[in-house]
């Protein structure tokens, strides 16, 4: 019946699959290869697959990823998004406690041009812009990503060390490319204050 | 066999290559010069970005392509000892090519293109750069169909012969070749010509990078399989010795082709369009592709080292020393695999997931890609061209002395061109930028390794001359005395006559590529036509 | 170099090869472990 002449057919494939394979595995085993260049082979594999593994338990089990949040956005028609309206921009804690910052980047500056953020806490970055592909990172530490029009690219990290930190476009925007920077303060864990809701858009005066 | 229309064939394409690359050096000389801010007459962003585009252009897709179409016909002719099939298909494709780069290099000196060598959208082009670039692609694949079409033809009136290794490899490079352009075929095609023609309104750029990324990795394999066929099949012969295991370099071109495609995402590592699943599969799968890199060194030292040993070299190392340095093959591929080894552990570097977040974007990309590409890939096209240049106008090469000292020159202007650069990454420095106006005293840091690299690029501009010259005196020369030097091919030491078909065909690995291809590509391209995204219109800059 | 000295240097193994390759990986391995442990995971843990 149907049935069975299916199970048959499966059961054929399978053979055929182990016989491919079991020929396959024969004829190779049937090159010479000299018993120096077979360790080689062996501990170049070994080493690609401790490689993967300490990245991929990172992954896992640490939460080490790049930034790879798929979310789109209206990049023509950000000033009527709620999100990324101006007045909603840069650094603010929401009620968990969570720190997110909201950037917008667009040629030839990141705005708001200047945030403050506290030191060794996790922060959650938005960034999207207004207009071509821009990248971004800020030097020495991980803060990196690319800005797709059309995306918002969150990425979380935090920033071991208090300091003033240019924040870089990356990626060719245009020819004012090289003009393209920002500013961000890192201050110590202890002495940064949450900018209230009123006051989330003005820039933060030293 | 009278091969004067093969060499006619293969001297007009390396030419267009090696005219192309020297624009290209003077180029880039002017970038690091500019970039530096030492000579402020310099400063303009205009030229500037004009001249990376055009560099990027000049030596990406024009030197390599002219390059690897010009040694394929010679390679396929002479180890196969048949004519080239179809040779006015050939110079077809050729005329295509040269039609499409001149067709693109208007705008592009004409500062209309400057779009740079990646073109991302929705950054816009004058829509006859898109076009120059599709005719050079479209060329390229008149060449691809001519070294396969020949690959079987040989195979058909050979059977059960193992196809000579030197053909074997410019088939898999082929066969890699087509499929690597589809991305950025698809990308040109239906998103870049139509928007710079006002067919359509907008492109989402998360598809449009996802496709040129499937076309960005594999590319680099397509440049470089030349010069590690040239370490199988020439560098040990010219040793003094044999190829180590011509069964372990077929497998070596086949695991590269295979798993240089379904890898491009690691080109994406910071792109918010696709999820961490599959850039964790791409990442795997591009340190896969780091294998047969590593079995290829392997492969050929030991073959430089029983030719070594041959000669009188004894114990651990002495046969490192009694190596033919003089031979100009032989000094390249020593300078090409120390290039190799920095290069790969940079790629590595890159290829490591989350990472990449380090070095993404910043100086330490082109200082990685100038030293495995203008470095291990480009020493070996030299050497290659100095190997083939005699035989393509039967005259001897007009100085091996000046050969060699043009190699070391630019083993030594890569080494303080490149090394600097990927320092200026790891501290911060962005790339793509053409000056530094940062008001932050991190970049009073920078300055130093500026300023190494302008001496870098002079080395390396002085010894791209040199190269030139060399082939053209060569070329020139009024002698009249026969020639009779053919070309030779390296032998294994235990000679094939009998291979497993895997080793000898591609039928297999082509049906594995799709699979392969399939499960990395396949939803990561198809999500964007079921999620709800919103293009963007062109820009200009 | 007598034909039986070139037969054996022939059908030998590359130790010096091996050493080499295996002292580069070696070091190309300590080099990614300082990279990844020294410099990436301190500049601050992302995802």
């Amino acid at each position: 019946m149907q049935i069975a002449a299916i199970i048959q057919k499966c059961h054929d494939l399978t053979g055929k699959c182990v016989d491919f394979l079991q020929d396959f595995c024969a004829q190779l085993r049937s090159v010479h290869v000299d018993h120096l260049e077979r360790k080689w082979i062996n501990i170049s594999l070994l080493i690609i697959a401790l490689l993967v593994a300490i990245i991929t338990i990172d992954a896992f089990f640490h939460g080490v990823n790049p930034p790879s949040k798929v979310e789109t956005i209206d990049s023509a028609k950000l000033h009527l998004s709620k999100e990324f309206a101006e007045n909603n921009l840069g650094v603010q804690q929401d009620a968990n406690g969570d720190i997110v910052i909201r950037m917008v980047a667009g040629r030839y500056s990141f705005f708001p041009k200047h945030i403050a953020v506290p030191a060794e806490t996790k922060l959650t970055f938005r960034w999207v812009s207004m207009d071509v592909l821009h990248g971004v990172h800020i030097p020495m530490t991980n803060m990196s990503t690319m800005i797709v029009p059309g995306y918002v690219a969150e990425i979380t990290t935090s920033f071991p060390t208090p300091g003033e930190y240019p924040v870089l476009c990356n990626e060719y925007c245009g020819l004012g490319h090289n003009h393209m920077w920002s500013n961000i303060s890192v201050i110590a864990k202890e002495d940064w204050l949450a900018p209230s809701k009123l006051t989330a858009n003005k820039e933060i005066k030293q | 066999m009278n091969d004067a229309a093969e060499r006619k064939l293969a001297l007009s394409h390396l030419w267009v290559a090696f005219i192309a690359f020297i624009l290209a050096c003077f180029m880039g000389e002017y970038q690091v010069l500019e970039r530096s801010g030492f000579i402020p007459a310099l400063e303009s962003s205009t030229v500037y970005f004009a001249s990376v585009s055009t560099h990027g252009v000049l030596m990406a897709f024009v030197l390599t392509f002219f390059f690897i179409m010009g040694f394929g016909y010679y390679t396929a002719t002479t180890s196969l000892k048949v004519p080239v099939w179809n040779n006015k298909l050939a110079w077809t494709g050729f005329w295509i090519s040269l039609l499409g780069t001149v067709m693109a290099a208007v705008p592009l000196l004409t500062g209309k293109a400057s779009v740079l060598y990646t073109f991302y959208l929705p950054i816009q082009a004058h829509v006859s750069f898109y076009f120059g670039a599709t005719l050079l692609v479209v060329g390229s694949w008149v060449w691809c169909v001519i070294m396969l079409v020949m690959f079987s033809q040989w195979k058909k009136a050979n059977p059960k012969q193992p196809v000579p290794l030197a053909m074997f490899a410019t088939a898999a490079n082929a066969l890699l070749w087509l499929w690597t352009s589809v991305g950025v075929a698809a990308e040109v095609l239906f998103q870049a010509i139509p928007l710079a023609l006002g067919w359509i309104d907008s492109v989402d750029p998360g598809l449009s990078r996802t496709l040129f990324a499937w076309t960005l990795h594999p590319i680099v394999y397509f440049w470089l399989i030349p010069a590690y066929t040239a370490f199988y099949v020439f560098v040990p012969k010219q040793a003094g010795g044999f190829l180590f295991s011509d069964e372990i370099a077929r497998g070596a071109f086949i695991v590269l082709a295979v798993f240089a495609l379904p890898i491009g995402f690691h080109h994406l590592y910071m792109d918010p369009e696709q999820a961490k699943g599959w850039k964790l599969l791409h990442g795997i799968g591009t340190f896969v592709v780091a294998v047969p890199t590593l079995v290829t060194g392997f492969t050929v030292i030991a073959s430089l080292e029983i030719a070594g040993r041959l000669r009188g070299g004894k114990g651990l190392f002495g046969w490192i020393g009694s190596l033919p340095w003089t031979n100009s093959m032989v000094l390249a591929v020593i300078l090409a695999l120390l290039m190799l080894i920095l290069g790969g552990f940079g790629g590595i570097v890159n290829a490591s997931y989350a990472m990449n977040a380090m070095i993404h974007n910043t100086a330490w990309v082109p200082g990685h890609f100038h030293l495995i590409f203008a470095g291990t890939t480009v020493i070996m096209y030299f050497a290659i061209a100095y190997y083939l240049w005699p035989l393509l106008v039967q005259k001897p090469l007009f100085s091996n002395s000046m050969a060699l000292i043009q190699l070391w020159t630019w083993f030594i202007g890569m080494s303080i061109l490149t090394t600097p650069w990927h320092v200026l990454g790891l501290l911060g420095q962005p790339r793509r930028i053409s000056s530094v106006v940062y008001n932050t005293l991190l970049t009073l840091a920078w300055k130093p390794y500026e300023l190494a690299m302008i001496f870098g690029g002079l080395i390396l501009l002085g010894s791209a001359c040199l190269f030139i010259y060399i082939l053209a005196k060569t070329q020139l020369n009024p002698t009249t005395e026969e020639f009779t030097q053919q070309i030779e091919y390296a032998e294994p030491i235990h000679p094939v006559t009998a291979l497993p078909e895997y080793l000898n065909d591609f039928k297999l690995w082509n049906r594995v590529i799709a699979v392969l291809m399939a499960i990395s590509f396949g939803i990561p391209i198809l999500q964007f036509f079921f999620m709800e995204t919103f293009g963007s219109p062109a820009w200009g800059y | 170099m007598d034909e039986e000295e070139r037969q054996h240097i022939l059908e030998s193994s590359p130790v010096g090869t091996f050493a080499l390759l295996a002292a580069v990986i070696g070091s190309m391995v300590i080099a990614w472990l300082f990279l990844y442990f020294g410099v990436f995971i301190p500049r601050g843990i992302i995802n």
